[in-house]
């Protein structure tokens, strides 16, 4: 824009990183705010002991009934039989197609929001943090009714004539993939929304100045300029979409299992607790080290949208 | 012509999110303990079932205490770790606040299994109070982050201002810090009370089938056999969420509370 | 004819009117400044003219084809945004042939042209460089730069120097009614500095609240303002409350003034203003007596070395006299003094 912004985004992200100049021990930063300690014992119990405690179980013996300390790596050897390929390569699938279409729809769709006025985008985001917000148990049972024989698109079909009798269209593969994937829209909505809102109009506008369609505009100016935060947003949602549960419970068929799903069988209907904490350690692993990868892949992209 | 095809496409992923909800309001009023679209005549009697039927009171009973305590207790820790970070700017606070994020970060699975396990240890499960402790840490992100947004917004110069006239560190927290991050804290406490309504794995791995909450019990009485009672606690879980999110629109900033480039007008 | 012409044109935002029923012909090659205070409607005006924004009424004519209904993009327009709206993820050569590309030219030849532009805009050598890498007067180039590259027919500028420092702006104004003159483009600039316009523009339009109030060329809207509005926005005027006394005479203050003569549309019971420039008002001790002068003690002095403004109230009013030091007026703070309007120099307006 000018020099001022330019310096002022300079010195944000000189800030981000330079501003913990202060590096006093634990005990001396606790010092300088005593109510510190409150949520540093609320995290630490309640947070990190159980994950402590977790990953020591991944490595404790199993003996019939429960398992008993020990350091072994049975239950992580056990990620190369099949029962577990085959649904991590399931799950793996369904969170990339899930995540795929919810931002092919997501991200047109939080463009134009971002470009409405201001009282009709408070008004759209409401109805996406409704959306957002309801229990995977209710939209997995609204779509169950939508996609059930009785009342929903079936019957119409039947209704219109398009088929003899109506059946049921989930379980299946396709019910899943749809239940993900309209679960995951308004979340997307959610992570594009900051970095649509900071493309500045202008820009769009000085790419129609100089001969671009809109479409044109928008597959070389908004694209492109929203690439890392894409990026970033396709594996918020691919994590997102691998823990997903009662969707696949519920919409899927049971070679449609997905990780979320293994963990709690493994740990509630098997009572095998050490191999389910071995999972979910895993499963930790992966989503911490993606979750690096999108901080890391945003605050690069903030410079280049801001400037 | 891209106009209407803008508009086609905007009224369509309208619809696609709308429309499974209408046909479940509709479903809710079914005369008979059928699950038809459109419904087999009207009534309301359904709803008050949620009240009077003791499993889906009690569930009702369990889902808003849980709800409204680990909202308190989310923003109880999201203040202090928000407001250490943005006065005293030290490592450990920086710490303290991603440790903060993590809990939101990862597939709610795992923060279920760590408790389950964390609980068993201790010999004490199936705990309503587990459940509220539970939601209360995965949740605390949302406060944290607009707790943080609110500090980051206030001017440090109404802060001088404050101390030229003589507020001193505890006067100035009082009576200028806390009023302006207040409403910020209102529509954290408000993000965690739904999604903690609307939380089904943590709840059902800590429940242990002794604590039963709402999303639990919709779906073990969809495995068990349909009754319109799930329809009608479908369409209270929706009006929560739009009359909660509307407010917070109402009553503070909600494009900004999300991220929003504050806009140059 | 060949130019631009806006044909009643109006703009309305809800209930709001931005822009009201606006006549304008603007004669090819000519540098027009839209000149007003912010809200004035005359950024609405110019993103009418490029088509960002629809008319509620009127037509917007190019060398006699209809505008009016064409979008943006088949406008042929070049266009420098305030934020200047440098594509951030593009090098400062992509950014300049962006609309090259779009037409589908080929790499080689798009290379060539952002050559040339750059050269043309006094910035060889940096197409390969990223924006973030410039300093705010060199993207200020390589936005004229980007906005010429199709040799428009048209060229809008909204308020593009806004954002550089005092000087750098003054530089670049000059620089930029050259490049105009050499390339005979017509050219529309939307500002709110009347130093801006006057330096740069052929004709200035000045607008008030969504209307033209006066357009004309610089110095005769200075000299002859057609309004109050307009003598106070264009540099600065002693405005003083009068009553009409006949035959082109008037009273201020009780005392009686010779002017430069009555508008032709002044009816007799209009109240009226007159505009008196601070450079042509005299201040002269006390004793000194003479036509046009009233008395009134000095309250302040502005000496800024390049000029001396003296402050003279003469009964309920404030009088503001500026000189070079060379003609300073032999004053100080509190002497009691006689100061001059010269009749030539008093525009009457319509209150």
């Amino acid at each position: 824009m000018s020099d001022a912004t330019e310096n002022t985004t300079v010195a944000s992200v000189a800030t981000e990183d330079d501003e913990l100049v202060t590096k006093p021990g634990i005990l001396g930063s606790i010092k300088r705010f005593p109510f510190s300690i409150y949520p540093t014992l609320m995290l630490g119990i309640f947070f990190f002991i159980p994950f402590a405690i977790m990953i020591a179980i991944s490595f404790a013996h199993r003996t019939t009934s429960t398992y008993e300390v020990g350091f072994e790596f049975t239950h992580y050897a056990r990620f190369f039989s099949p029962l577990f390929t085959t649904h991590v390569w399931v799950s793996v699938q369904f969170a990339a197609l899930a995540s795929l279409f919810a931002l092919v729809v997501a991200v047109p769709f939080t463009f134009f929001i971002s470009r409405f006025r201001r009282k009709s985008q408070v008004v759209s985001l409401v109805f996406v943090l409704c959306v957002l917000t309801l229990s995977e148990v209710i939209v997995a049972y609204s779509l169950s009714v939508v996609l059930g024989r009785q009342s929903g698109l079936p019957s119409l079909m039947e209704a219109f004539g398009f088929v003899d009798r109506a059946k049921s269209w989930y379980p299946s593969y396709g019910a899943n993939l749809f239940g993900l994937s309209y679960f995951n829209i308004p979340f997307a909505v959610l992570i594009l929304y900051p970095a649509c809102t900071r493309l500045d109009r202008e820009l769009t506008e000085a790419a129609q100045t100089l001969g671009a369609s809109p479409v044109r505009t928008f597959f070389t100016i908004v694209l492109p300029m929203l690439e890392k935060t894409l990026l970033a947003a396709f594996i918020l949602l691919f994590v997102f979409t691998m823990g997903a549960f009662v969707t696949p419970i519920w919409l899927g068929r049971p070679e449609d299992t997905m990780m979320a799903q293994l963990i709690a069988d493994q740990a509630l209907g098997r009572g095998n607790v050490p191999f389910a904490a071995a999972l979910a350690v895993f499963f930790m692993l992966v989503t911490l080290a993606l979750s690096l990868l999108t901080v890391w892949l945003r605050r690069s992209d903030k410079t280049g949208v801001a400037s | 012509m891209i106009k209407i095809a803008k508009i086609a496409f905007l009224t369509t992923v309208f619809t696609i999110f709308t429309a499974p909800l209408l046909i479940v309001a509709g479903v809710s009023l079914n005369e008979k303990k059928r699950m038809f679209f459109p419904p087999d005549g009207l009534s309301l009697r359904w709803y008050p079932e949620i009240f009077e039927e003791a499993k889906w009171a009690g569930a009702l009973t369990n889902s808003v205490t849980i709800a409204v305590c680990a909202g308190l207790l989310a923003v109880s820790i999201a203040l202090p770790i928000a407001y250490f970070l943005w006065r005293h700017r030290v490592f450990y606070a920086k710490a303290l606040f991603v440790l903060g994020l993590v809990p939101f970060a990862l597939p709610p699975v795992i923060t279920a299994l760590g408790m389950l396990i964390f609980w068993s240890q201790a010999g004490y499960v199936g705990k309503l109070e587990n459940i509220i402790l539970a939601h209360g840490v995965f949740l605390v992100t949302l406060p944290l982050v607009m707790i943080s947004l609110g500090l980051e917004s206030i001017d440090e110069e109404l802060l001088e201002a404050a101390r030229t006239m003589g507020a001193d560190g505890r006067k100035l927290f009082t009576s200028v810090i806390f009023p302006m991050v207040l409403p910020y804290m209102i529509a954290g406490y408000a993000f965690v009370l739904v999604l903690s309504m609307n939380e089904y794995i943590i709840s059902f791995f800590l429940g242990q089938h002794v604590t039963i909450t709402l999303p639990v019990q919709v779906l073990s009485s969809l495995r068990s056999g349909y009754t319109p009672v799930i329809a009608a606690v479908a369409v209270m879980f929706i009006l929560l969420a739009v009359v909660i999110f509307s407010l917070i629109a109402r009553f503070s900033d909600l494009p900004k509370l999300l991220g929003a480039w504050s806009p140059k007008e | 004819m060949s130019g631009l012409e806006l044909q009643n044109i109006s703009k309305r935002f809800g209930s709001v009117t931005a822009v009201s029923d606006i006549n304008l012909t603007i004669p090819e090659g000519r540098f027009i400044s839209f000149l007003g205070p912010s809200g004035c409607g005359k950024t609405t005006l110019l993103r009418l003219i490029a088509g960002l924004e629809t008319s509620t009424t009127g037509q917007i004519v190019l060398d006699d084809e209809d505008l009016t209904n064409k979008p943006t993009h088949e406008r042929n327009i070049g266009m420098v945004f305030q934020s200047l709206a440098l594509f951030p993820h593009l090098s400062v050569g992509e950014n300049i042939t962006y609309s090259q590309r779009i037409r589908g030219v080929d790499k080689p030849t798009r290379r060539k042209r952002a050559d040339e532009l750059l050269e043309l805009v006094r910035l060889p050598g940096v197409a390969d460089r990223n924006i973030s890498q410039l300093s705010g007067g060199q993207r200020q180039r390589v936005a004229i730069a980007r906005a010429l590259a199709l040799e428009p027919k048209l060229f809008l500028l909204d308020e593009p120097l806004s954002a550089l420092d005092a000087k750098l702006r003054e530089e670049m104004q000059v620089e930029l009614r050259i490049l105009q003159e050499r390339l005979g483009i017509t050219t529309i600039i939307v500002t709110h500095d009347q130093r801006e316009a006057m330096t740069m523009s052929d004709e200035v339009v000045v607008m008030s609240t969504a209307r033209i109030a006066q357009m004309g060329a610089p110095l005769d809207i200075y000299r002859n303002p057609a309004s109050a509005f307009v003598a106070e926005f264009i540099g600065t005027s002693n405005l003083l409350n009068a009553q009409q006394a006949g035959d082109n005479k008037v009273t201020i203050e009780g005392q009686t003034f010779e002017t430069e003569g009555f508008p032709d549309s002044l009816k007799p019971e209009d109240g009226i203003i007159v505009s008196v420039r601070p450079e042509d008002v005299h201040v002269f001790p006390e004793s000194n007596e003479g036509p046009n002068r009233m008395s009134g003690t000095v309250t302040f002095l502005r000496d800024v070395g390049a000029s001396v403004e003296t402050f003279v109230q003469c009964g309920d009013v404030q009088i503001v006299s500026m000189a070079t030091p060379k003609d300073r007026p032999d004053v100080s703070k509190g002497d009691n003094v006689k100061v001059e309007l010269p009749a030539e120099s008093c525009v009457v307006l319509k209150a």
